[in-house]
């Protein structure tokens, strides 16, 4: 006969080191990159908001911001309408819910519509899309930080004509090329594709066009599923429609467009994935009001939720992007009722979207076109617009989102302390296979995960961490 | 004033105070000491600068006047972004 989780020799299943930090009898612990091991421990970050920043005093419309994650610093184009509507880029450097930023750089010095921005995880660089309206073509031109400092490479056309809104995104299942995917509205009204791609000098390449909606397409916007690896594109065409992209290649195909909202006409609309749940927002201005739906993507067909109304105001300019900390999609909008910038964070549950209390990033009026809103790490969002009350400069603000920072991943953990050891001390942990007997109020023939603040749970958290199976309301077999 | 104007087209795409500084290298140029911004775009190779400009249009923007051998010229093929939206 085998005894479940332990030979009588009790070898092994055990292992030897140094505490960093005091260790709890019983607790679920990890190994640190220098072998020693601490217990899982997890400390909650509260939500602040802090000051408006001027990043130019110019007087700006249009704009989009990236994250450098190699450099840890943003990147945010505009339409600097007092240097003669020339697109420029200008570097920020965030320290706590604090930014600052070096010079401003022209990249076009032409009339520069609509600009925005994604960057290139694979490349290290950043890829700025934009209207020039000297020309009447639309154009991408790879940018590069370094230090506080931004340069721009060989601008290359994305299509001939006028263009008036545009989006991009980083296409990240592509690991081995520097891809984007890249929608606009052009000037018949129609919805328009292409994939740009980004070599390591910044040379970029592209890809035919591909319309996904015949005219009368506004309100765009774009965001990658990457659960599924599908692009969400959504509209107004009328109502509110959004459909799946699949990129191949260089190529697209597309599902069916099917109406999140056939009620009225669904303006600014905004969407994001939230890579936990693995499912997309859209947010939406219908009736003058801000609502929300939940979109699920399955092959090349999406379906939607009920939406539900997340701001009672006039809701315009509204962006949407998500924070993998928060665990939630964040909205920002102008509250044209209130003429205030506000946010709100988004909570799915199934196929319905529940919300924060609407909170302002700028008590005054936001000008057009001008919200953007981008992750920038630790559980931080940046929110960039024109300050209408204030000659509308172009300022940011830094959202801490409340989330909790924790030591455990999903490759760390590796047992349990039989005993309780002091900071510095020889440390016994007992490690899969073994069954530590110090636990207590456990259900027998539960599975227990490890929780972020080092707890045990029924659940699995974010990392999903599988700590063991109960034998009894003390006893836990361990897996490590 | 001075002017920098771009090379091949003949459009004037900044008009700046004489006592601002320019500095240019063959990828950019910097306009300010300290630099107030710097124009990623043109350089020395590809842009021509006039000083002493004394005759420049009341409604100056950039590429919305051409300057060649002193003389300003409109450009028809201007266009003003704020009427278009």
């Amino acid at each position: 006969m085998r005894t479940l989780g332990r030979d009588f020799e009790d070898t092994a299943r055990k292992v030897y080191a140094v505490a960093s930090g005091a260790l709890g009898n019983g607790k679920t612990c990890v190994v640190n990159s220098d072998g020693t091991v601490s217990v899982v421990a997890g400390s909650a970050v509260s939500a602040a908001t802090g000051s408006a920043t001027v990043f130019t005093n110019n007087e700006i419309e249009d704009l989009g911001i990236s994250f450098d994650t190699e450099n840890n610093k943003v990147l945010i184009v505009y339409r600097d309408k007092d240097n003669s509507n020339y697109g420029t880029g200008i570097v920020g450097t965030i320290s706590g819910t604090s930014i600052s930023f070096g010079s401003a750089t022209v990249f076009a010095s032409s009339t520069t519509l609509y600009p925005t921005c994604a960057y290139s995880s694979v490349r290290e660089k950043h890829m700025v899309v934009y209207m020039n309206n000297s020309a009447s073509q639309g154009y991408m031109i790879p940018a590069t930080i370094s230090g506080t400092s931004v340069s721009f490479g060989t601008a290359v056309s994305i299509a001939d004509g006028a263009i008036s809104e545009l989006r991009i995104v980083e296409d990240t299942s592509d690991t081995s090329n520097g891809t984007f995917v890249i929608i606009h509205r052009d000037g018949g009204q129609d919805g328009k594709s292409t994939v740009a791609q980004m070599a390591a000098d910044g040379a970029i390449t592209k890809g035919n066009l591909h319309q996904w909606e015949g005219a009368g397409v506004v309100g765009i916007s774009l965001s990658h599923d990457t659960t599924n690896n599908k692009f969400l594109i959504s509209f107004q065409t009328s109502t509110g429609h959004a459909l799946v992209a699949t990129r191949s290649g260089t190529g697209f195909s597309f599902g069916s467009k099917a109406s999140f909202d056939s009620s009225a006409a669904a303006t600014y609309t905004a969407c994001a994935f939230d890579s936990v749940v693995g499912k997309s927002v859209i947010a939406y201005t219908v009736s003058s009001v801000g609502k929300a739906v939940v979109a699920t993507i399955s092959g090349t067909d999406v379906t939607f939720g009920n939406p539900v109304q997340f701001e009672g105001g006039e809701v315009v300019f509204t962006s949407a992007a998500f924070n993998p900390d928060m665990k939630k999609v964040v909205i920002a909008y102008h509250d044209a009722s209130a003429q205030d910038g506000k946010f709100v964070n988004v909570t799915i549950s199934n196929t319905t979207p529940s919300f924060s209390t609407p909170a302002v990033f700028e008590s005054g009026e936001v000008s057009s076109n001008t919200t953007a809103n981008t992750y920038v790490g630790n559980g931080k969002m940046i929110l960039g617009y024109s300050d209408k009350g204030d000659s509308e400069k172009g300022k940011v603000a830094i959202l801490q989102g409340a989330h909790t920072v924790t030591n455990l991943t999903s490759e760390n953990y590796i047992g349990i302390t039989p005993n309780a050891y002091p900071d510095d001390a020889g440390a016994e942990i007992q490690t899969k296979g073994a069954v530590n007997e110090e636990q207590s109020s456990l259900t027998a023939g539960q599975s227990y995960f490890v929780q972020t603040d080092g707890t045990l749970g029924t659940t699995a958290d974010d990392p999903s961490v599988f700590a063991g199976t109960a034998v009894s309301a003390t006893k836990i077999i361990v897996k490590g | 004033m001075k002017t920098i104007v771009e090379t091949s087209t003949k459009l004037s795409k900044y008009l700046l105070a004489d006592d601002v500084a320019l500095t240019e290298t063959t990828k950019i140029i910097t306009v300010g000491d300290p630099a107030q911004f710097i124009i990623g775009d043109l350089n020395s190779t590809n842009t021509t600068i006039t000083l002493n400009v004394t005759n420049a249009p009341s409604d100056w923007t950039g590429n919305k006047y051409f300057f060649d051998s002193g003389t300003w010229s409109a450009n028809p093929d201007w266009v003003d972004p704020d009427a278009e939206e």
